[in-house]
């Protein structure tokens, strides 16, 4: 029974913040979604499952799903292509290494804001780096208004995510891959094992938990990612860039729907706990202990 | 054991760090404190909270000059940029943490806060008898005036008038005119507009500038019939503004990439001379001649109109800000909105800001360059279009707008339209 109390007072501060801050906030959130509240009024009202009815009727918000996907998709595909690749690189403790492995990192740790601002510039259409790099070795051809290209803009800011954190998801894969004990290597090696079926054999299964966490994180910030686009196109050229989080922003700061914008909250809640579970069931499986 | 100690090195340098920043911020406001005057006598704090615009430059000097008058009134004023503002002050309303004075954006856009009762009725205030017609209109709602207004903002085309001058063009006056001086410009091989659609707010500038001559001037009550549900966008004259905006696209008026261009840069390139004309708010101007002082500015009306037509101009009266409703000092509040309206103070924001007055009493000398657009004023003027729409209008046009340029049809940017209008009203 004491133990039981000592281990309460060690829980209970960290269970009492987290209650506070991050399990009332969404549960209310999920209250809202069923009000009209427009985020001023202190009256409201409860009016069911009206803007669920709304949300699916809504045009921008079947738009926005089919952007969020993609963004998510391609950045969860390509982070960990590269990522992993840029790891296997980057493997060994020798100084280029660690050194390339910082470099890789240092986007990270800036802002996304400062990011936005930045590539907006270099994606500048007349005088921006891009372009003018692609005419100074004549590829005039190549230069294209990045962001401005209803069919191009998304890509743009894709990319610029996948820039962004690649340095995140190479360190997760190289910490990864620095757990796997090199006598497994040198048993794999004697049974005449190559480097394509050494990676496939072994380096890949003892990964597997690194995969599960890249593929799951990445996942996430791709579904939710709102500042890059904020700042490069606040989901234009027309809707073209628009996902769900700057759907949920306009819907909530702009046309003063709260009520609306928590059920587009409550939605990507949803889309993004079915594809953590699909993920994570799935990945889990391929797991092996050593 | 050397790796953990590492560590808690490590951790020990991050808490000494956090501690030193929560430590910095709590001697800031221990400073304000300190620092405040006339301890014996309890001294009213007024808190301002306003949103970044031209207004805020001139903020600071016209509060001293209040204080200087006050000595039992300090005003505490706190800034931050329009998207942010916008977001903050909903939530320091809605937790009840209100400041007594915030920006309130003039027409519809304020609508929100009257009907959630946050706003003082000042309708009882001597200097409304003072405001002209449009001024009070924009402050009011439902026949009440719920913030001060300061001056107008006008839309219109910024040129430069050496090219002008060197190319022999006059101001135009009509469209057919307005076509030609553009076309001259081009075959110069001088970009003739210059556009920054990459920020969604620039695609309104040049239907909200054709709106009062095509569409005011001889319906004055097409917004009346909007809500009435009489009218729509679609099937009105909307169609042909947005061809004709789209033909000067197509003729290749606009600077290249615009959609792919920011306001910015679009400003840059004018102050450069690459550029012509541009079609933007009257406050640009100042911000154009800092870049480039050597340049000779004018502004005229955009001349949506058939040669023989009268040119109206897009003009919107500001809003300083308003009173909160429960403000513990509505006194001092209202006192210092009505210093704000007192010729001499208002000369001096007035020309700080180079802005045309809201009052009938005040008089100001603007830039020159502003000339032209003073005797167009006279002629007859409609406010920027979302003001009277309902707040869902003016974003999806923005949207639309881009959208059309990236080729989607007219049509279906104004039945989004109607669609945001009938949402936006019902909400109302």
């Amino acid at each position: 029974m004491k133990r039981f109390g000592t281990d309460i007072t060690f829980i209970l501060p960290a269970f009492a913040v987290f209650t506070l801050f991050l399990v009332v906030p969404v549960l209310s959130g999920f209250y809202y979604s069923l009000t009209d509240w427009n985020g001023l009024n202190p009256e409201t009202r409860f009016i069911g499952l009206d803007n669920y009815i709304r949300l699916f009727n809504d045009s921008d918000v079947g738009n926005a799903i089919r952007n969020t996907l993609l963004i998510a998709v391609c950045l969860t595909i390509v982070k960990n292509a590269l990522g992993l690749t840029l790891a296997l690189g980057m493997q060994g403790t020798g100084k280029i290494q660690r050194i390339m492995r910082v470099w890789y990192l240092v986007p990270v740790m800036l802002s996304a804001l400062a990011i936005g601002y930045i590539w907006a510039y270099v994606y500048s259409p007349s005088d921006g780096v891009l372009n003018t790099l692609l005419e100074a070795f004549g590829l005039d051809g190549l230069a294209r208004d990045w962001l401005g290209d209803s069919r191009l803009s998304i890509y743009s800011v894709i990319f610029v995510s996948v820039w962004h954190f690649v340095g995140f998801t190479m360190i997760i894969y190289v910490a990864g891959l620095q757990s796997v004990p090199s006598d497994v290597y040198e048993a794999a090696y004697l049974d005449g094992a190559g480097k394509w079926s050494m990676f496939k054999n072994v380096t890949f299964p003892l990964i597997a938990p690194s995969f599960t966490v890249n593929i799951v994180v990445n996942m996430i910030v791709g579904i939710k990612v709102f500042d890059t686009i904020f700042v490069m196109t606040n989901g234009g050229p027309g809707t073209s860039t628009e996902n769900l989080s700057i759907l949920l922003y306009r819907q909530a700061f702009a046309f003063d729907r709260m009520g609306y914008a928590s059920s587009i909250a409550v939605i990507m809640f949803m889309i993004i706990l079915i594809f953590s579970m699909i993920q994570i069931f799935a990945l889990r499986k391929r797991e092996v202990e050593h | 054991m050397r790796q953990h100690r590492r560590f808690t090195g490590k951790a020990a340098l991050l808490l000494v760090a956090l501690l030193a920043l929560t430590a910095t911020a709590c001697g800031s406001t221990e400073e304000k404190r300190a620092a405040a005057p006339g301890e014996q006598k309890e001294q009213v704090v007024l808190n301002m909270y306003m949103a970044n615009t031209s207004d805020t430059t001139y903020m600071p000097e016209v509060n001293r000059r209040f204080e200087e008058e006050n000595p039992g009134i300090r005003i505490e004023l706190q800034t931050a940029p329009v998207d942010q503002f916008e977001t903050v002050i909903k939530t320091k309303l809605a937790s009840g943490d209100a400041p007594d004075i915030f920006t309130i954006f003039a027409g519809t856009k304020k609508d929100s806060l009257v009907k959630a009762g946050y706003l003082m009725d000042l309708s009882d205030q001597p200097w409304v008898a003072r405001l002209t017609d449009t001024a009070r209109e924009t402050a009011s709602k439902d026949g009440k005036v719920y913030g001060l207004p300061n001056r107008q903002n006008l839309i219109g085309v910024i040129y430069n008038k050496k090219i002008f001058n060197d190319l022999g063009i006059a101001v135009p006056t009509n469209w057919d005119e307005f076509l030609e001086a553009s076309r001259k410009i081009k075959d110069s091989g001088v970009v003739p507009l210059g556009l920054g659609l990459k920020d969604q707010f620039v695609t309104q500038m040049i239907p909200y500038a054709m709106a009062p001559s095509a569409i005011y001037r001889d319906n004055p009550d097409f917004d009346k019939n909007m809500y009435a549900g009489t009218q729509q966008f679609t099937g009105s004259v909307w169609e042909q503004m947005m061809q004709d905006y789209m033909a000067l696209n197509e003729k290749g008026f606009f600077n290249s990439d615009v959609l792919g261009t920011s306001n910015d840069q679009a400003m840059q390139m004018f102050a450069s001379e690459k550029v012509a004309m541009t079609v933007t708010l009257h406050g640009r101007i100042a911000a154009i001649k800092e870049a480039n002082p050597n340049l000779e500015l004018g502004m005229f009306p955009l001349p949506y109109a058939k040669a023989g037509e009268s040119v109206w101009v897009s003009s919107m009266p500001s809003l300083f800000g308003g009173v909160y409703a429960k403000t513990k000092h509505p006194e001092e509040a209202k006192k210092y909105m009505e210093f704000l309206t007192r010729p001499e103070i208002a000369q001096f924001y007035l020309s700080s800001v180079n802005s045309f007055p809201a009052f009938t009493d005040v008089t100001v000398d603007l830039d020159p360059a502003l000339k032209e657009m003073e005797e167009a004023l006279k002629v007859g003027s409609y406010y920027f279009l979302d003001a009277v729409w309902p707040n869902t209008v003016q974003l999806v046009m923005q949207q639309q707008i881009q959208s059309v340029f990236a080729g989607r049809p007219i049509p279906d940017m104004l039945k989004a339209m109607d669609k945001a209008f009938q949402d936006g009203a019902s909400m109302q």
